[in-house]
C-alpha cells in the first residue's frame, strides 16, 4: 500500500481498489478502475493536484481525492 | 466473440432527430458546423443556460434534425452538483429518444473515449461512430481498424478528421444507409448477480421512471451506480430497496457495485482497444509533456501562469481600447447625436428627443462601446481554451482558490475583471459547477474595472497629488479584499457545497483552428449584445427623462430642478455619514447616473459642477443650454480618427495597461475647484471613492449576471455590493475622523458590529433551511 503523496514523479503505481465510502464515479469514469496502472507526471506548482498518465491520457487529479484509491507499486 | 446486430427498419419519411454524444475535446462541434455548414440555429435549452446548438442536415431524399448535446465523460452522475451540461446529456438521451446517435471518439484516445460508447450501447439507440482524430493518432503511431471495430461493437463505424472535412462522403452514407436499416448495438453482457437484481427491479416496478422498456437495464444500473436525479426521480419504495440490493450484490460480486459496473465497462473497452488499435510505431515523445515540464514547473509555473494572466489583460485592454473609442465615439455621433440632430431639423418635440436618441440611442451606444473588448476578449479566451493553457491555468491556482470553495477556473473571470466586469461574468461560463460559478461571478463585480479607474484618476489628481498610485493601490486591494470575503462568506453559508471533488483531462497542446475560434466568439458576443440590450436601452430612458423632466412631468433646463437632480438632493443624507454634505448633492446623483455605466459619472459630475460654477460667477438664476449644433460630424471624425492615435500608443500599452482607460474626459478647471470646495477635504473623497469602488458594477454587469443566474441572484449581488459599500465607506470616514466626534464613530462601529452579526447569523439560518429542503438550486 502507498499513498498519493508519497508517489515520486515519474513513478508507476497499480490501483487495487477503493475505499469505502468515498466519492469515485468521476475517478471511475475516468478509467481508475481496480487493477488497472497509471503514472504520476506531475505535480501542480504549488504540490496539488497532480497528473497522471493512464489508458493513454493525462488526468489531474486532486490529492484529496485521490486517497480514496488504494495503490500500490507496479 | 462477434457481436449480433439487432437489425430493425424505421420509417424515415418524417426527419430523423440525430444526437452528438461524446467526451468534451472529442471535435463533436468541429463536427456538427461540418454537417450543418452554415445552417445551425442556436436555442437556449430550457430552464438552464448552457445552450444546445441545433442544426440540419439533407440529403437524398433525407432530412435530419442534428443536435450538438454538451461533451460528457460519463451518463451517470452521483453529485447533485454536477455540472448542468453533462447532465443534459444523459437527461435529453432518456427523455427525448434521439432516433440516432452520433457517438464521436478520439481515435487517440479510444480506450476512455469507448467508455461512454459503452453507456451510449445500453441506451439500446441506433447508432453511429465516428472516429475523430485519425491524423493525429497515425501521428502518434496509431493505426485504428474501423472495419473491425464496427463488427465488434455491431454499428457502422466512420473513421474521420472532422477538422479538415476528411472522411465526410463516408459519413453521409452511414446516414443515408439509416434509410434501410438502423444499426442498434447489443449490449455487453452483465455478470449473473446484476443481471438478475436489474430484471427483478424491472419486474417489481415495470413502469420504472416512465422510460421505453429497452432503456429500462440502463436505468436499472444507473441506479444501482448512485446517479442522483434517478434516485430521486424514482418511487420511495425502490428508493429504500436500493440499498439491500447493493448490499447483496456486494457479498455476489467482487467488489462494489458500481466499481463492478465501471470495471464491466472498461474491460470490454481494453478487450475492443486490444483488437483494433495497431501501433505501428513506438509513439514519438510527445512535446506536450515537454511544454508541460515548463509550464508546471515547480518554480516557473506561477509565474508564467501569472504572465499569461497578464498578457491576457493586456491583449484584451489594448487591441480591444484601440477600437473601444472608434465604436463608443461612432455610435453616439450617428445614434445619439446625429438622430438627435435629424429630429431638431424634422422639429420633433422635446420628449421624444429624450426617449430616442438619448434614451434608446444612448443605450445601444452603451451596449456597442463594448463590442471591441468583449470581441477581443472572447477571441483570446477562445485561443487559451482550444491550445490546451486553460486546463493547466485550472491546475496551478487550483489550490489556492480551494479556500473559497472554487477551483483553478475561476481565476479567470476574476483577472478579466480588472478590466470589464462585464465580459468577466460572461467567461465564468468555463466554470462546470452551479455553485462555483455562482460565487465566482458575485465575486466579480468587487474586480476594480476600467472605467472605475478613470473616476479615481481624476479624484486623486483633485485630492491626493502625490500618493495617486499609494491611493489607487489601495483601493484595488480593497476591492480584491472585499471579492474574497464574499467568496469566503457565500462558501461558509448559503452556497456551501462539498468541495468539489475534480477530476479532469489534459488535452494535449494543438494549435487553435482560427474558424473554430472566431465562429465560438462571434456567437457568444452576438448573444451578450441581444441580451444586454433588453436591458440597458430601458435603463437608459428612464434616466434621460429623470434628467430632463421633474416629478410634475414638466420640462426642466437646470438639473437641480430636474426629477434627478431633486432625488439626488433628497438622497443626500443618507450619504451624510460617509461625508457628503447637503451642498454636495451632485456627488449623490453621479452615482445614481454611475448606475448605467461608470464611464458616465465623470461626465456627470463635470456638467453639474460646471453649472454651479458658472451660478456662482454670474449669479444667473439658471443657465440655459447651448442649443444643439450639428457637431456629430464632428465625433464621427474624432471617432475615425481616435483608430490611428491609439494603434501609436499601442507599445505604451503594453508596459502600462492601466492606462488604456486613463480618463478621456478630464474634468475642467472650474468644475475640478467646485468639487474640491464642496467636498471638503481628502477624507470624504476617499470615502466616496471607496463607495465607487464597491457599490454598484453597472447596468450591463447586472443584465449579464441576470442572464447568467437566476435573477433573485443579481439583486441579491445588487443589495449585497450597495451594502457592503454604504458599510466600508461610513466606516472608513467614522474613523478617520474619530477625533472629532468619537460618540458617533463609536456607534456607528457599533451599529455596523451589529449588522455583521446578524447577517451572520441569517446566511447561515437560510443556508440550513435550504439544506433541510435539500432542493436543487436552479440557477
Amino acid at each position: 500500500m502507498v499513498s498519493i503523496e508519497n508517489i515520486p514523479v515519474g513513478s508507476k503505481v497499480k490501483v487495487i481498489g477503493y475505499e469505502r465510502g468515498r466519492v469515485r464515479s468521476h475517478l471511475l469514469a475516468m478509467g481508475l478502475t481496480p487493477g488497472v496502472c497509471f503514472e504520476l507526471l506531475d505535480r501542480a506548482p504549488l504540490g496539488d493536484p497532480v497528473v497522471l498518465r493512464v489508458r493513454d491520457f493525462c488526468l489531474s487529479v486532486r490529492s484529496k481525492d485521490a486517497r480514496a484509491l488504494q495503490l500500490d507499486w507496479a | 466473440m462477434r457481436a449480433r446486430c439487432n437489425w430493425t427498419g424505421l420509417d424515415v419519411s418524417t426527419p430523423l432527430t440525430i444526437a452528438l454524444v461524446g467526451n468534451p475535446n472529442s471535435g463533436k462541434t468541429t463536427l456538427f458546423n461540418a454537417l450543418t455548414g452554415s445552417r445551425a440555429q442556436v436555442a437556449n435549452w430550457p430552464g438552464v443556460t448552457v445552450m444546445r446548438k441545433e442544426g440540419r442536415w439533407v440529403g437524398d431524399g433525407m432530412s435530419c434534425r442534428i443536435i450538438d448535446l454538451p461533451g460528457t465523460y460519463s451518463l451517470t452522475h452521483l453529485d447533485r452538483d454536477a455540472a448542468i451540461d453533462s447532465r443534459i446529456t444523459a437527461d435529453f438521451l432518456q427523455h427525448t429518444s434521439p432516433d440516432v446517435i452520433i457517438n464521436v471518439v478520439d481515435a487517440g484516445h479510444l480506450e476512455r473515449h469507448l467508455y461512454l460508447t459503452m453507456q451510449c450501447v445500453e441506451m439500446g439507440l441506433p447508432m453511429i461512430v465516428v472516429l475523430n482524430m485519425v491524423d493525429e493518432a497515425s501521428r502518434r503511431g496509431l493505426q485504428v481498424d474501423a472495419a473491425c471495430l464496427s463488427t465488434r461493437l455491431g454499428c457502422p463505424v466512420v473513421s474521420m478528421v472532422a477538422s479538415k472535412q476528411q472522411g465526410m462522403a463516408s459519413l453521409e452514407a452511414a446516414l443515408l444507409g439509416l434509410k434501410k436499416r438502423m444499426p442498434i448495438p447489443k449490449p455487453m453482457p452483465l455478470p449473473e448477480p446484476l443481471h438478475e437484481v436489474c430484471m427483478e427491479i424491472q419486474r417489481q416496478w415495470p413502469d420504472l421512471l416512465k422510460v421505453p422498456a429497452r432503456i429500462a437495464t440502463a436505468m436499472c444500473l444507473r441506479l444501482l451506480e448512485g446517479d442522483d436525479r434517478l434516485t430521486r426521480a424514482c418511487p420511495a419504495a425502490l428508493r429504500q430497496q436500493l440499498g439491500p440490493y447493493r448490499q447483496q450484490l456486494a457479498h455476489c460480486l467482487p467488489d462494489e457495485v458500481d466499481v463492478v459496473i465501471a470495471d464491466r465497462r472498461y474491460q470490454r473497452c481494453s478487450e475492443l482497444v486490444a483488437d483494433v488499435v495497431v501501433r505501428c510505431k513506438a509513439s514519438p515523445t510527445s512535446w506536450t509533456g515537454r511544454v508541460d515540464r515548463l509550464l508546471l514547473h515547480r518554480w516557473l509555473g506561477v509565474p508564467l501562469f501569472l504572465m499569461v494572466m497578464y498578457l491576457l489583460f493586456v491583449v484584451t485592454m489594448g487591441i480591444g481600447g484601440v477600437f473601444q473609442d472608434f465604436f463608443d465615439w461612432g455610435s453616439e455621433s450617428v445614434l445619439v447625436m446625429g438622430f438627435t440632430h435629424w429630429l431638431h431639423l424634422h422639429h420633433a418635440p422635446d420628449w421624444m428627443i429624450w426617449l430616442l436618441p438619448q434614451g434608446v440611442g444612448r443605450g445601444l451606444n452603451t451596449v456597442l462601446a463594448f463590442i471591441p473588448v468583449l470581441m477581443v476578449l472572447f477571441f483570446s479566451l477562445s485561443v487559451l481554451d482550444q491550445s490546451g493553457y486553460m486546463a493547466r491555468a485550472a491546475l496551478v491556482v487550483d489550490r489556492l482558490m480551494r479556500h473559497l470553495g472554487l477551483s483553478g477556473k475561476s481565476f479567470v473571470p476574476m483577472i478579466v475583471g480588472f478590466g470589464c466586469n462585464v465580459p468577466a461574468i460572461l467567461s465564468a461560463r468555463s466554470l462546470s459547477r452551479p455553485k462555483q460559478r455562482m460565487i465566482t461571478m458575485l465575486m466579480t463585480p468587487f474586480m476594480s474595472c476600467g472605467a472605475r479607474l478613470a473616476i479615481f484618476a481624476v479624484f486623486t489628481a483633485a485630492f491626493f497629488h502625490h500618493q495617486g498610485p499609494v491611493v489607487i493601490f489601495s483601493l484595488y486591494l480593497t476591492g480584491v479584499l472585499m471579492a474574497l470575503l464574499t467568496g469566503w462568506l457565500l462558501h461558509r453559508t448559503l452556497l456551501h457545497g462539498e468541495s468539489e471533488s475534480f477530476a479532469m483531462e489534459l488535452p494535449p497542446y494543438r494549435l487553435p483552428n482560427m474558424r473554430r475560434v472566431l465562429k465560438t466568439s462571434w456567437w457568444r458576443l452576438r448573444r451578450f449584445l441581444w441580451r444586454a440590450i433588453k436591458v440597458v436601452v430601458p435603463v437608459c430612458m428612464v434616466l434621460s427623462m429623470m434628467v430632463h423632466f421633474n416629478w410634475m412631468g414638466q420640462r426642466v433646463h437646470h438639473t437641480q430642478q430636474s426629477a434627478m437632480g431633486q432625488w439626488g438632493q433628497s438622497m443626500t443624507p443618507v450619504f451624510a455619514p460617509m461625508g457628503i454634505k447637503q451642498e454636495n448633492w451632485p456627488a449623490t446623483v453621479a452615482l445614481v447616473s454611475g448606475f448605467m455605466a461608470k464611464e458616465v459619472v465623470i461626465g456627470t459630475l463635470n456638467s453639474l459642477y460646471d453649472q454651479l460654477h458658472q451660478h456662482r460667477l454670474h449669479h444667473h438664476d439658471a443657465v440655459h443650454e447651448k442649443p444643439p449644433a450639428p457637431l456629430w460630424i464632428a465625433q464621427w471624425h474624432a471617432a475615425v480618427h481616435s483608430l490611428p492615435h491609439h494603434l501609436m500608443r499601442l507599445p505604451h500599452v503594453v508596459w502600462h495597461p492601466l492606462s488604456v482607460t486613463s480618463p478621456m474626459q478630464q474634468m475642467d478647471p472650474g468644475s475640478t475647484k467646485e468639487m474640491v470646495q464642496r467636498f471638503g477635504g481628502s477624507i470624504p473623497a476617499f470615502a466616496y471613492m471607496l463607495f465607487v469602488l464597491l457599490y454598484f458594477p453597472c447596468v450591463s454587469t447586472v443584465a449579464a449576471m441576470a442572464r447568467e443566474m437566476h435573477p433573485s441572484w443579481s439583486v441579491f449581488s445588487v443589495a449585497w455590493s450597495l451594502g457592503v459599500a454604504y458599510m466600508v465607506a461610513v466606516l472608513f470616514y467614522q474613523s478617520a475622523t474619530f477625533a472629532s466626534h468619537p460618540w458617533q464613530s463609536i456607534s456607528w462601529w457599533c451599529g455596523a458590529i451589529a449588522v455583521v452579526l446578524l447577517l451572520l447569523w441569517s446566511l447561515k439560518w437560510l443556508a440550513k433551511q435550504r439544506a433541510m429542503r435539500s432542493e436543487v438550486l436552479v440557477c
